[in-house]
């Protein structure tokens, strides 16, 4: 009977917070939303400042002339600013309402950089890496098929690297720590696909000059492994699109069609019939999934993946994966390598970090600028970083152990990538270096960039006698251009 | 940019609107939408720069459309949240982690300038540390509902919509918390009466 006199009911529940009042009046009620609403109210101010911010970045935005009107019309601010509250008005001097229109400044290039250079290249690098496998899968299975030479020719060993060509591979995607940095693809015909924050581009790997562009929002780019079909990942289309060489599209896979809320990485079956997939089945579950590219049908659920684990890469061979992996008991990520066809974890990689202070938050992100697996899915190279000492560091998957480490130099590892042929191993940091593996040496050292810039994507030719680089401003709030430049290495 | 959907995102009016009208239709639907879509990102990055930088992107996505506010409001509503969550999905995976810290969001009021005595100073911030741990003990579900509400200002639907769950049931289990958490003034008042 209690209840029924309750003044707290689900029917009117919003309509009393909204007044701050029950009825019939309770005294307890009462002070328990003044507190709630007192208790955050700070929290609370720092949403409504994250509100004004966006706005006033919105307003910014110079690439959009039309939006500036929308200055003179800004929101008043009962509707933007948090509702004052009947019961807080004692607080209203203390904590003045911030308005949707009073000035604020520009996040400075300091604040950018505040988020830390190493973060940023962690993720940039990590992005791009975790949609690369498909690329080096192709690669590895066509190490003989001809790119920029025409011809199949034994590599004799590579000691330096010329620049073939470069051309501009679209804007950067924004903002600070969600850095858009393209994904590159180098198909088996001598085409590079640049798929970036605004663009799609693909062009001769011999003289950069443009096949197609289309103006698409790409995360991911990856060439079938006989170099006829691209498949590309479209972030506000939400849906995979397979493309032949000049850019007509063979197939549209609608993400709700894939069985997913979101995709990638992506890679292609030996037969260039199938995509494997990472699919976000929810925010915190994902599986591994394959499609059958002509019909769009037969999707089919691979491995279910544990919860608070995401993948890094696809192993080259389509049956292994990296994984990362939640340690709550230890308060840190693992990294794991499973088995996709028997769902099972075969290793865990033995590396941890060197200075043992592992936030809780994202430790892998504190200490692993790139990573990359080898051709044969045998290595994984993780670029780490450790109180302003960068390193490669080489693990065999299948025992989990580290094989061999070198120093990289006094810069973050921005990206690596295996050469197709295993021999190789490109790392980028204020140069591009060519790190021959058995011999254990930095064979080639070339592309140098200021500390303005960054290298932040690496992608071999399927022969491994190319590189594609993409560079950027390290101002990571800005539009600026990446400069995708050709390599011949030689 | 190109949408796949245009079929779905049918607008009301061929006529393409410009200017000034554009920017108040585009203020109107910031309003409108801001708030819950940041609170949905935060929910589930659990970084204030994050959620700020991803609905930075999904109003700039819009702003590529200009006749996406004349578009019907359900439409709009499916549009943007689908690009948000789209958008939030992709920033996890980019970032290689999961949200794994509770976000604090209640903290102490202040009381000094308030003309309240030092006894009555005394007694809110007892009455405050009491709520706040029963606060931090609720389950997390329970939690979220009660930030959502009380620190982004939520009501009981767009709650729904950041937890994927049905309005009604937020009102319930809103309404369960509330009462729960309302024993500890009742067992306080009851305590000053002996």
């Amino acid at each position: 009977m209690k209840e029924q006199h309750d003044d707290l009911q689900p029917e009117t529940i919003d309509q009393v917070l909204e007044d701050g009042v029950s009825w019939p009046p309770d005294r307890q009620t009462t002070r328990l939303i003044q507190h709630l609403q007192s208790g955050s109210q700070e929290y609370a101010r720092a949403n409504e400042h994250s509100l004004d911010r966006i706005w006033s970045r919105l307003a910014q935005s110079q690439k959009h002339p039309v939006f500036l009107q929308a200055q003179w019309k800004r929101p008043e601010k009962k509707l933007i600013v948090l509702k004052e509250r009947k019961v807080m008005q004692d607080h209203t001097d203390i904590y003045p309402p911030i308005y949707l229109s009073q000035p604020k400044k520009g996040r400075s290039f300091l604040r950018a950089m505040g988020l830390g250079l190493i973060a940023a290249v962690a993720i940039v690098a990590m992005a791009s890496f975790a949609l690369f496998p498909n690329l080096l899968r192709s690669a590895a299975q066509t190490v003989n098929r001809s790119t920029i030479t025409g011809a199949a020719q034994q590599q004799q060993g590579i000691t330096n690297g010329k620049q073939v060509c470069s051309f501009a591979g679209g804007t950067n995607g924004v903002l600070q720590k969600t850095l858009w940095a393209p994904s590159l693809a180098w198909s088996t015909q001598g085409q590079i696909a640049v798929a970036g924050y605004s663009t799609l581009k693909v062009i001769s790997a011999q003289d950069c000059s443009a096949t197609y562009s289309k103006t698409l929002q790409n995360y991911l780019a990856s060439w079938s492994p006989d170099g006829k079909q691209l498949v590309t990942a479209d972030a506000d289309g939400a849906a995979l699109n397979v493309l032949d060489t000049k850019g007509n599209t063979l197939a549209h896979l609608s993400f709700a069609k894939l069985g997913a809320i979101s995709v990638g990485p992506v890679m292609w079956s030996s037969d260039s019939k199938k995509l494997i997939y990472v699919a976000f089945d929810t925010l915190d579950q994902s599986s591994i999934k394959s499609v059958d590219v002509a019909s769009g049908s037969g999707v089919t659920t691979l491995l279910k993946l544990p919860v608070e684990s995401g993948v890094l890469l696809l192993m080259p061979d389509g049956k292994s994966l990296v994984l990362e992996h939640l340690n709550r008991a230890e308060k840190k990520k693992d990294i794991e390598i499973w088995n996709i066809d028997s769902g099972k974890k075969t290793s865990t990689v033995s590396f941890s970090p060197q200075s043992g202070n592992v936030q809780f938050f994202s430790p892998v992100m504190q200490s692993i600028s790139a990573d990359a697996i080898s051709p044969d899915g045998s290595q994984l190279a993780l670029g780490t970083s450790d109180h302003g000492t960068y390193q490669v560091q080489i693990y065999d998957t299948t025992s989990g152990k580290l094989q061999t480490s070198f120093d990289a130099s006094t810069w973050p590892i921005t990206a690596l990538s295996w050469s197709p042929d295993g021999k190789y191993l490109a790392e980028s940091t204020s140069a591009i270096h060519i790190y021959d593996v058995n011999a254990q040496k930095t064979v080639a050292t070339f592309g140098n960039v200021d500390e303005q810039h960054m290298i932040n994507t690496l992608a071999w030719s399927p022969d491994s006698k190319g590189l594609v680089s993409s560079t950027t401003l390290v101002k990571v709030n800005d539009h600026s251009q990446n400069t995708v430049t050709v390599w011949g290495l030689n | 940019m190109q949408y796949k959907d245009d079929d779905v995102l049918e607008p009301l009016s061929n006529q393409r609107i410009e200017g000034a009208e554009y920017g108040e239709l585009y203020a109107e639907l910031y309003r409108r939408y801001a708030s819950v879509l940041f609170a949905y990102v935060y929910h589930h990055t659990s970084s204030r720069e994050d959620a700020e930088d991803i609905v930075l992107n999904v109003f700039l996505s819009v702003l590529q459309n200009q006749r996406f506010p004349t578009f019907e409001q359900d439409k709009q509503e499916a549009w943007l949240w689908t690009i948000t969550r789209n958008k939030t999905v992709d920033h996890l995976r980019r970032a290689s982690r999961r949200p794994q810290v509770s976000i604090e969001w209640l903290s102490e009021p202040l009381y000094a300038d308030d003309g309240c005595s030092p006894e009555q100073i005394s007694l809110a911030h007892e009455e405050y540390v009491q709520l706040a741990n029963a606060v931090r003990q609720l389950p997390e579900l329970q939690q979220e509902v009660l930030r959502l509400r009380f620190g982004h200002g939520l009501k009981s639907d767009e709650i729904g919509s950041v937890l994927e769950k049905k309005g009604a049931a937020v009102r319930v289990l809103l309404t369960r918390t509330l009462r729960l958490l309302r024993r500890l003034y009742k067992d306080q008042a009851e305590g000053d009466q002996r």
